[in-house]
Protein backbone atom coordinates (compact mmCIF):
# COMPACT_ATOMS: atom_id res chain seq x y z
CA UNK A 1 0.00 0.00 0.00
CA UNK A 2 0.87 3.67 -0.58
CA UNK A 3 -0.28 7.08 -0.84
CA UNK A 4 -3.08 7.84 -3.53
CA UNK A 5 -2.47 7.30 -6.83
CA UNK A 6 -3.64 7.94 -10.19
CA UNK A 7 -7.23 7.96 -10.70
CA UNK A 8 -8.37 9.06 -7.02
CA UNK A 9 -11.80 9.73 -7.31
CA UNK A 10 -12.76 12.79 -5.03
CA UNK A 11 -16.57 10.49 -3.54
CA UNK A 12 -13.89 8.83 -1.11
CA UNK A 13 -12.60 11.39 0.60
CA UNK A 14 -13.28 11.44 4.56
CA UNK A 15 -13.30 14.06 6.66
CA UNK A 16 -12.33 12.96 10.28
CA UNK A 17 -11.43 14.84 13.52
CA UNK A 18 -9.69 14.37 16.56
CA UNK A 19 -10.38 16.94 19.88
CA UNK A 20 -6.49 16.03 20.73
CA UNK A 21 -4.90 19.07 19.03
CA UNK A 22 -1.31 18.26 17.19
CA UNK A 23 -2.51 14.79 16.03
CA UNK A 24 -0.34 13.87 12.63
CA UNK A 25 -0.44 9.96 12.72
CA UNK A 26 -3.18 8.91 11.05
CA UNK A 27 -4.32 6.30 12.97
CA UNK A 28 -5.24 8.66 15.62
CA UNK A 29 -8.10 9.91 13.16
CA UNK A 30 -11.24 7.33 13.71
CA UNK A 31 -13.71 9.82 14.07
CA UNK A 32 -15.45 11.03 10.83
CA UNK A 33 -18.28 13.65 9.79
CA UNK A 34 -20.77 12.15 8.42
CA UNK A 35 -23.22 12.93 5.55
CA UNK A 36 -20.34 15.43 3.74
CA UNK A 37 -21.79 17.04 0.21
CA UNK A 38 -19.33 19.69 -0.35
CA UNK A 39 -15.83 19.57 0.41
CA UNK A 40 -13.36 22.47 0.37
CA UNK A 41 -10.21 22.46 -1.03
CA UNK A 42 -7.06 22.22 1.02
CA UNK A 43 -5.44 25.38 -0.95
CA UNK A 44 -1.75 26.08 -0.12
CA UNK A 45 -0.98 28.96 -1.39
CA UNK A 46 2.19 31.20 -0.48
CA UNK A 47 2.34 34.92 -0.55
CA UNK A 48 4.98 36.65 -2.62
CA UNK A 49 7.32 39.63 -2.80
CA UNK A 50 8.84 41.61 -5.48
CA UNK A 51 12.30 42.49 -5.23
CA UNK A 52 13.61 45.37 -8.23
CA UNK A 53 17.11 45.54 -8.15
CA UNK A 54 18.82 48.40 -9.62
CA UNK A 55 20.22 47.66 -13.15
CA UNK A 56 18.70 44.43 -13.43
CA UNK A 57 15.41 44.69 -16.38
CA UNK A 58 13.13 42.54 -14.98
CA UNK A 59 11.18 42.36 -11.28
CA UNK A 60 12.37 39.02 -9.18
CA UNK A 61 9.28 38.02 -7.22
CA UNK A 62 9.98 35.34 -4.72
CA UNK A 63 7.19 33.35 -1.64
CA UNK A 64 7.28 34.39 1.30
CA UNK A 65 4.62 33.42 3.92
CA UNK A 66 2.38 30.62 3.09
CA UNK A 67 -1.35 30.08 4.21
CA UNK A 68 -3.64 27.47 4.10
CA UNK A 69 -6.42 30.00 5.32
CA UNK A 70 -9.87 28.15 4.94
CA UNK A 71 -11.74 25.09 4.57
CA UNK A 72 -15.43 24.92 3.71
CA UNK A 73 -18.05 22.45 3.84
CA UNK A 74 -21.31 21.38 3.84
CA UNK A 75 -23.30 18.41 5.07
CA UNK A 76 -26.74 17.47 4.75
CA UNK A 77 -28.07 18.40 8.24
CA UNK A 78 -28.23 15.70 10.40
CA UNK A 79 -28.52 15.82 14.67
CA UNK A 80 -27.56 12.35 15.24
CA UNK A 81 -24.66 12.58 13.16
CA UNK A 82 -21.68 12.61 15.53
CA UNK A 83 -19.13 14.48 13.85
CA UNK A 84 -21.51 17.42 12.77
CA UNK A 85 -22.64 17.68 16.31
CA UNK A 86 -18.85 17.96 17.43
CA UNK A 87 -18.22 20.60 15.11
CA UNK A 88 -20.75 22.69 16.19
CA UNK A 89 -19.66 22.12 19.40
CA UNK A 90 -16.11 22.99 18.60
CA UNK A 91 -17.29 26.21 17.18
CA UNK A 92 -19.52 26.98 20.24
CA UNK A 93 -16.69 26.76 22.91
CA UNK A 94 -13.98 28.17 20.23
CA UNK A 95 -11.73 25.12 20.83
CA UNK A 96 -8.67 24.06 18.48
CA UNK A 97 -9.26 20.60 17.19
CA UNK A 98 -6.76 18.39 14.73
CA UNK A 99 -8.88 17.44 11.27
CA UNK A 100 -8.03 15.31 8.66
CA UNK A 101 -8.70 15.03 4.81
CA UNK A 102 -8.26 11.41 3.60
CA UNK A 103 -8.18 10.65 0.00
CA UNK A 104 -8.36 6.87 -1.07
CA UNK A 105 -8.11 5.38 -4.19
CA UNK A 106 -9.38 1.37 -2.56
CA UNK A 107 -5.59 0.51 -1.32
CA UNK A 108 -3.81 3.52 -1.47
CA UNK A 109 -4.57 6.23 1.14
CA UNK A 110 -2.89 9.83 2.10
CA UNK A 111 -3.87 11.61 4.88
CA UNK A 112 -3.30 15.52 5.16
CA UNK A 113 -4.07 16.46 8.72
CA UNK A 114 -3.55 19.88 10.01
CA UNK A 115 -5.13 22.09 13.80
CA UNK A 116 -7.63 24.34 13.06
CA UNK A 117 -10.91 25.70 14.33
CA UNK A 118 -14.64 25.87 13.30
CA UNK A 119 -14.74 29.45 11.95
CA UNK A 120 -18.52 29.42 10.84
CA UNK A 121 -21.47 27.14 11.50
CA UNK A 122 -24.20 27.83 9.73
CA UNK A 123 -27.65 26.16 8.75
CA UNK A 124 -29.35 26.95 5.03
CA UNK A 125 -32.59 25.98 3.78
CA UNK A 126 -33.39 26.78 0.05
CA UNK A 127 -36.82 25.70 -0.44
CA UNK A 128 -36.02 23.57 -3.42
CA UNK A 129 -33.26 21.61 -1.54
CA UNK A 130 -31.99 19.82 1.20
CA UNK A 131 -31.30 21.65 4.68
CA UNK A 132 -27.60 21.71 4.91
CA UNK A 133 -24.92 22.76 7.60
CA UNK A 134 -22.29 25.18 6.25
CA UNK A 135 -19.07 24.96 7.99
CA UNK A 136 -15.92 26.48 7.63
CA UNK A 137 -12.42 25.29 9.00
CA UNK A 138 -9.89 28.17 9.69
CA UNK A 139 -6.04 26.15 9.84
CA UNK A 140 -3.62 26.92 11.73
CA UNK A 141 0.05 27.01 9.95
CA UNK A 142 0.98 23.82 7.77
CA UNK A 143 -0.57 20.97 6.69
CA UNK A 144 1.36 17.64 7.86
CA UNK A 145 0.63 15.28 4.63
CA UNK A 146 0.95 11.11 5.12
CA UNK A 147 0.92 8.40 2.51
CA UNK A 148 0.27 5.11 3.47
CA UNK A 149 2.98 2.92 4.17
CA UNK B 1 -41.07 2.27 -6.12
CA UNK B 2 -43.59 0.85 -8.55
CA UNK B 3 -44.55 -1.79 -7.06
CA UNK B 4 -45.01 -0.39 -4.11
CA UNK B 5 -46.88 2.93 -5.74
CA UNK B 6 -49.10 0.56 -7.32
CA UNK B 7 -50.35 -1.29 -4.30
CA UNK B 8 -50.97 2.22 -2.93
CA UNK B 9 -52.91 3.64 -5.64
CA UNK B 10 -54.71 0.75 -5.80
CA UNK B 11 -55.74 1.06 -2.36
CA UNK B 12 -56.01 4.69 -2.97
CA UNK B 13 -58.83 4.76 -5.56
CA UNK B 14 -59.86 1.29 -5.84
CA UNK B 15 -59.41 1.05 -9.75
CA UNK B 16 -57.10 -1.45 -11.54
CA UNK B 17 -53.20 -0.33 -11.69
CA UNK B 18 -50.79 -1.20 -14.25
CA UNK B 19 -46.55 -0.43 -14.63
CA UNK B 20 -45.54 0.68 -18.04
CA UNK B 21 -48.87 -0.26 -20.27
CA UNK B 22 -52.40 -1.75 -19.68
CA UNK B 23 -53.44 -4.96 -21.56
CA UNK B 24 -55.93 -4.42 -23.96
CA UNK B 25 -59.86 -4.71 -23.01
CA UNK B 26 -58.56 -3.60 -19.30
CA UNK B 27 -61.93 -2.55 -17.83
CA UNK B 28 -61.72 1.37 -17.19
CA UNK B 29 -61.04 3.75 -15.65
CA UNK B 30 -58.15 1.89 -14.95
CA UNK B 31 -54.32 3.84 -14.15
CA UNK B 32 -50.72 3.25 -15.37
CA UNK B 33 -47.37 4.21 -13.92
CA UNK B 34 -44.32 4.26 -15.03
CA UNK B 35 -41.21 6.05 -13.82
CA UNK B 36 -37.58 7.26 -14.21
CA UNK B 37 -35.19 6.84 -11.36
CA UNK B 38 -32.38 8.99 -10.81
CA UNK B 39 -29.40 9.25 -8.00
CA UNK B 40 -30.09 11.81 -5.76
CA UNK B 41 -27.10 13.90 -4.09
CA UNK B 42 -23.81 12.54 -3.91
CA UNK B 43 -22.27 12.32 -0.46
CA UNK B 44 -18.83 11.97 0.28
CA UNK B 45 -16.81 8.61 1.65
CA UNK B 46 -20.47 6.79 1.51
CA UNK B 47 -18.95 3.67 -0.26
CA UNK B 48 -20.10 5.60 -3.60
CA UNK B 49 -24.04 5.48 -2.78
CA UNK B 50 -25.89 8.79 -3.04
CA UNK B 51 -28.19 9.62 -0.64
CA UNK B 52 -31.40 8.61 -2.19
CA UNK B 53 -33.14 8.72 -5.43
CA UNK B 54 -34.88 10.41 -7.56
CA UNK B 55 -37.83 9.15 -8.98
CA UNK B 56 -39.88 11.02 -12.05
CA UNK B 57 -43.28 9.23 -11.97
CA UNK B 58 -45.89 9.53 -14.43
CA UNK B 59 -49.43 8.67 -13.94
CA UNK B 60 -52.00 7.99 -16.38
CA UNK B 61 -55.93 7.71 -15.85
CA UNK B 62 -57.72 6.94 -18.42
CA UNK B 63 -61.16 6.18 -18.84
CA UNK B 64 -64.43 6.34 -20.96
CA UNK B 65 -65.64 9.41 -19.73
CA UNK B 66 -63.67 12.91 -18.14
CA UNK B 67 -66.11 12.25 -14.96
CA UNK B 68 -64.91 8.65 -14.31
CA UNK B 69 -61.62 9.74 -13.83
CA UNK B 70 -61.17 13.24 -12.96
CA UNK B 71 -62.32 12.55 -8.97
CA UNK B 72 -59.33 10.19 -9.34
CA UNK B 73 -56.71 12.56 -10.21
CA UNK B 74 -58.00 15.09 -7.91
CA UNK B 75 -57.43 12.47 -5.40
CA UNK B 76 -53.83 11.47 -6.27
CA UNK B 77 -53.09 14.92 -6.07
CA UNK B 78 -54.34 15.27 -2.60
CA UNK B 79 -52.91 12.34 -1.31
CA UNK B 80 -49.36 12.87 -3.54
CA UNK B 81 -48.39 16.58 -3.85
CA UNK B 82 -46.58 17.27 -0.83
CA UNK B 83 -46.47 13.97 0.59
CA UNK B 84 -43.61 12.76 2.60
CA UNK B 85 -43.50 9.34 4.59
CA UNK B 86 -43.84 5.52 4.09
CA UNK B 87 -45.11 4.01 0.74
CA UNK B 88 -44.88 0.43 1.30
CA UNK B 89 -41.38 0.40 2.90
CA UNK B 90 -39.71 3.40 0.78
CA UNK B 91 -39.17 6.10 2.83
CA UNK B 92 -40.41 9.35 0.50
CA UNK B 93 -38.80 12.53 1.71
CA UNK B 94 -41.01 14.71 -0.37
CA UNK B 95 -43.33 14.58 -3.39
CA UNK B 96 -44.21 17.04 -5.72
CA UNK B 97 -46.90 17.19 -8.69
CA UNK B 98 -44.63 19.28 -11.40
CA UNK B 99 -47.97 19.14 -13.91
CA UNK B 100 -50.86 17.46 -15.33
CA UNK B 101 -52.27 17.38 -18.80
CA UNK B 102 -55.56 16.22 -20.10
CA UNK B 103 -56.67 15.12 -23.06
CA UNK B 104 -58.00 12.31 -25.72
CA UNK B 105 -55.99 9.65 -26.42
CA UNK B 106 -55.51 7.36 -29.77
CA UNK B 107 -57.72 5.68 -29.31
CA UNK B 108 -60.57 8.01 -28.62
CA UNK B 109 -60.52 7.35 -24.71
CA UNK B 110 -60.21 10.45 -21.68
CA UNK B 111 -56.83 10.15 -20.52
CA UNK B 112 -55.14 12.73 -17.53
CA UNK B 113 -51.46 12.43 -16.86
CA UNK B 114 -49.89 13.55 -13.58
CA UNK B 115 -46.41 13.75 -13.54
CA UNK B 116 -44.43 14.00 -9.91
CA UNK B 117 -41.26 14.20 -8.61
CA UNK B 118 -40.52 11.97 -5.26
CA UNK B 119 -37.16 11.90 -3.45
CA UNK B 120 -36.93 8.55 -1.67
CA UNK B 121 -34.14 7.56 0.82
CA UNK B 122 -34.16 4.36 -0.09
Amino acid sequence: MAGIGRGTRGINTKLLYSLTTGAVDPSTFTLPVGDVVSMGDLADAANTTEVTIYGEGYVNTFTTTKNIGQLDFEFLANTTDTGQTALELLYKNGDTASFDLRYSDGTGESDYMFDGQVSAFGISAAADDIVRYTVSIVVHGAATKVNKT
Amino acid sequence: MNQELLAYLNSLLGIDGYIIRKPENTPYPAFVISNSISRDLPIYANQGKPMGYTFGIQINLIGNSYKSISPHGQTIIDALDGFSGDIGGVTVIDSTMNGYTEFQNSNKNYELVIDFTVRSLN
